[in-house]
């Protein structure tokens, strides 16, 4: 049974109770506008409240108190939906029903300490963990290098959305990491507490009326105050395609292929677009695997991947340098394939019950279902995985086609492997 | 089946081992829509070499994964779309002790598990077939070589060992798969793919005794010969001092430092719980340790420590990115050294103990690493659901021998650390 509840003005919870998991789970999300100025400095603050509270005052004590919470744990949330960050904190824990304990309650009372009263100094956080944190920020963005699958990704993005919010990553880019101080990042966080929409999440074997008591608790000190409204994003119609290649020493070059696919209008559209999707590049049905891998032997992985919440559709392949024209050609093929029309009511079928497998399997997913809804409320849509459910069921061959004929080719990216 | 229960698990468990020797356990999961199945054969990367009709057979490296890539060929066509048309989704995995294939699926378990033990256990190679699916796994290793992850650990096990084939990369290489043919995965096929050599593992809303009626109805109903495993030539007494240090395309070094464990015995349960109880006692998230390389920015949250162990090759083994690996290192080895020393508090130990118990107790809502520990166990002699009685068996002093390993003559160190100019650009 799913609930959405208003805890104050612009904050809200969704929840689920379930008696089926040994583990629940909360999460505290502020949604802000993604922009290049801001991302690394609200992608920071969960990271430093973590670093210790009034009552938990370093990591070690934080940590303590996660071991007697049996094994419990909070960590930090940095995406990105759209155009829209998401910055907040995680917790899951061990069932009180499992160990005889109050763990829920506890758990609250903790991330109310660590939400509410970080370590400070003079209205400045404490400035050795802002200090350290930024190193950690700084290594995390560099170590984009290190996954090259990610990497062509990021490489991709950063040309094709060069004037979209969309093309900076979730946790924010190192030019903007210098200017960031204690107190102005205190600042920042204070300004996040009060103007962001805030947005909870809430699955476990709790009753409702006591999950929304215990959470409206835990917000308590939250300011009441207007909540910043979020803005929609636009879809945008791509130029001329463009070709960037890039070369580092690699055994295996990737390929990203970055198009535009708009926004779904309503729940039937969506459904469409990502049967459309499965038919193309999702999973082992897809012409994509079938040809490309299977037939031709291009490469271990292709596939390709929609994001709703932009309206972006991205191929991925890895294969070797040599195959660049033949695998570009053959996936801009098996696309133009969809768009005409040319795929049996099997691939069709075939694709259906592979994603309503999906979805079914995602209603068990707590982490799935976090995300689901998060992304909801980004959208301020109230849709059901179920209502989706039965919208793919009734996806008509022609719904697919229109959706793969809206596809716009928009930037190619290859990652180019060359030898020392 | 036989039920078993695990009161402080809130679970039961239903086994059963067939006449042909394949061993069931079922655990069942009204409340839940998915399902997974899981079939794991006592056959990894590291069994290369084999005794079976009467010969020695000495196979070429990546054969074990070469195999679990042509499983999913049946007579009929390839098993990928006939799963998806039941509502399951497969995949496999070889690992250097194991080969598995899952499906993970909504509904029709009966049909999905039907069709899993029929693809396992029907060979189809033909030479053209095999020899497509060579580019495939080529650029599979390729993704490899160039993923800092697997390149540290694989170069790791090549530094730990003089003999055991853990030494070589799953997936073998580029020239051992071209040795790989339609016969080769036959002859292995038949040596290791027998019931006798697989454990059936399924979890979800399902009737054990249906599960166990379709294991009888897809297994042949004989004990076929099975190969044996030739064992590695026994590693030296004595480890020489490891240090490899590689260059690749990493924003910072990424290091792994690992302990040699003298070997676990078969049905050893507690010795894990210890090793890994020592470890956080050691650098855990709580430890002293940990928060002075953590508040002096030589670690970030990515770095762990905990055991590892294959074929009763054990290691302590400690990972993570640091610009100062050598650092890191040092001050592991006088930590443990001053624990030795002085001793840690055993009320440290209990909040451990309580926490990893909790983890545990939390991860049986993952169907995938519950089937997987309890087969990977299983070929370990070791009954995975029996763990809160295997964590009130690890006693202080067991934790405290797991610290006389942390010395330097046992330690393996690669460090894999950024090349200069890494990237040049032309658009």
């Amino acid at each position: 049974m799913i609930q959405t509840k208003t805890l104050f003005p612009g904050v809200r919870v969704t929840l689920i109770q379930s008696q089926k998991f040994k583990t629940g789970c909360f999460s505290v999300n502020f949604l802000v506008p993604h922009r290049a100025e801001t991302a690394a400095r609200n992608a920071l603050i969960p990271s430093v409240l973590l670093r210790g509270s009034r009552s938990l005052p370093d990591i070690g004590a934080i940590s303590r108190r996660l071991d007697e919470l049996y094994g419990a744990s909070v960590g930090t949330i940095a995406r990105k939906k759209g155009e829209t960050q998401v910055v907040g904190l995680y917790a899951d824990f061990i069932e009180d029903v499992l160990v005889g304990e109050p763990v829920f309650r506890q758990m609250t009372e903790l991330v109310e300490d660590l939400l509410f009263h970080p370590l400070t100094q003079e209205n400045a956080f404490d400035s050795d963990a802002v200090e350290g944190e930024k190193e950690n920020l700084r290594n995390a963005m560099a170590g984009a290098l290190n996954d090259k699958r990610i990497y062509a990704v990021r490489r991709l993005l950063k040309t094709m959305c060069a004037d979209e919010s969309y093309g900076i990553p979730s946790i924010g880019e190192e030019w903007s990491l210098p200017g960031i101080g204690p107190a102005d990042l205190y600042a920042d966080y204070l300004a996040l507490l009060s103007n962001a929409r805030v947005e909870l999440f809430y699955m476990g074997r709790q009753d409702p009326d006591a999950v929304v008591s215990a959470l409206r608790q835990m917000l308590l000190p939250l300011p009441q105050t207007q909540r910043q409204a979020l803005l929609p994003v636009a879809d945008v119609v791509p130029g001329a395609p463009r070709t960037v290649i890039e070369s580092m020493e690699l055994s295996q070059s990737k390929l990203c292929i970055g198009c535009r696919m708009p926004q779904a209008s309503d729940l039937q559209d969506l459904a469409a677009k990502l049967v459309f999707q499965v038919i193309f590049g999702a999973g082992t049905t897809s012409k994509l695997f079938l040809r490309v891998r299977e037939e031709l032997s291009l490469c271990y992985y292709a596939s390709a991947s929609y994001d709703k919440y932009k309206g972006i559709l991205l191929i991925s392949a890895g294969i070797d340098r040599e195959n660049y024209d033949q695998a570009k050609d053959e996936i801009l093929l098996q696309l133009d394939e969809c768009a005409s029309g040319r795929f049996t009511s099997d691939d069709l079928e075939l694709a259906r019950d592979q994603l309503v497998s999906q979805l079914n399997q995602d209603l068990d997913n707590p982490g799935r279902l976090e995300e689901y809804y998060i992304g909801q409320a980004v959208q301020g849509t109230e849709q059901s995985i179920e209502a989706l459910r039965s919208q793919i069921e009734q996806v008509t061959p022609e719904a697919v086609r229109a959706a793969a004929a809206s596809v716009r080719l928009d930037t190619i990216y290859l990652l180019e492997g060359v030898e020392a | 089946m036989i039920a078993k229960d695990y009161p402080q698990l809130f679970e039961t468990c239903y086994m059963q081992t067939l006449p042909n020797g394949l061993t069931i356990r079922a655990i069942h999961k009204p409340e839940f829509k998915r399902i997974y199945v899981f079939l794991a054969v006592n056959y990894g990367s590291v069994d290369m070499e084999f005794s079976f009709e009467g010969q020695i057979h000495k196979t070429p490296a990546g054969v074990a994964h070469y195999l679990e890539h042509k499983m999913f060929d049946l007579p009929e066509g390839n098993a990928m779309q006939m799963f998806t048309a039941l509502g399951g989704n497969p995949n496999a995995f070889t690992s250097y002790s194991m080969t598995a294939y899952y499906v993970r699926a909504d509904r029709r378990y009966e049909e999905n598990l039907r069709l899993l033990l029929r693809m396992v256990l029907t060979p189809c190679f033909t030479p053209e077939s095999v020899d497509k699916e060579r580019g495939i796994i080529a650029q599979e290793i390729k993704m490899y070589e160039d993923a800092p992850d697997t390149q540290l650990y694989e170069t790791l096990y090549a530094e730990a060992y003089v003999h055991h084939p853990l030494r070589v990369p799953i997936a073998g290489s580029v020239e051992s798969i071209g040795q790989i043919t339609a016969e080769t995965l036959e002859l292995c096929h038949r040596a290791f793919y027998q019931p006798a050599n697989m454990v059936l593992c399924v979890e979800g809303d399902l009737d054990p005794a249906v599960v166990e009626a379709i294991a009888r109805e897809m297994t042949p109903t004989f004990r076929a010969p099975m190969a044996e495993k030739l064992p590695p030539l026994p590693e030296p007494a004595l480890v020489p001092v490891h240090d490899c240090l590689r260059y690749m395309d990493v924003s910072m070094p990424t290091f792994t430092l690992a302990f040699l464990l003298p070997d676990t015995s078969p049905g050893d349960d507690r010795r894990e719980i210890a090793a890994d109880l020592a470890a956080e006692l050691l650098c855990g998230e709580a430890s002293p340790l940990y928060r002075r390389l953590y508040e002096h920015g030589l670690i970030d949250s990515g770095f762990s420590g905990g055991y590892e162990c294959t074929r009763g090759k054990a290691m302590l083994v400690f990972s993570g990115d640091s610009r100062d690996p050598d650092a890191v290192c040092a001050h592991i080895l006088n930590e443990a050294s001053r624990l030795r020393s002085e001793g840690f508090d055993p009320s440290d130990l209990r909040r451990l103990k309580r926490s990893a118990l909790g983890r545990r107790l939390r991860d049986l809502d993952s169907f995938s690493a519950t089937c997987y520990r309890i087969c990977a166990d299983y070929f370990d002699q070791v009954d995975y659901l029996n763990f809160p009685a295997a964590f009130d068996a690890v006693t202080e002093e067991l934790t405290a021998d797991c610290l006389t390993w942390v010395t330097p003559v046992r330690a393996v160190r690669v460090v894999i650390a950024p090349k200069q100019e890494a990237i040049s650009c032309s658009s």
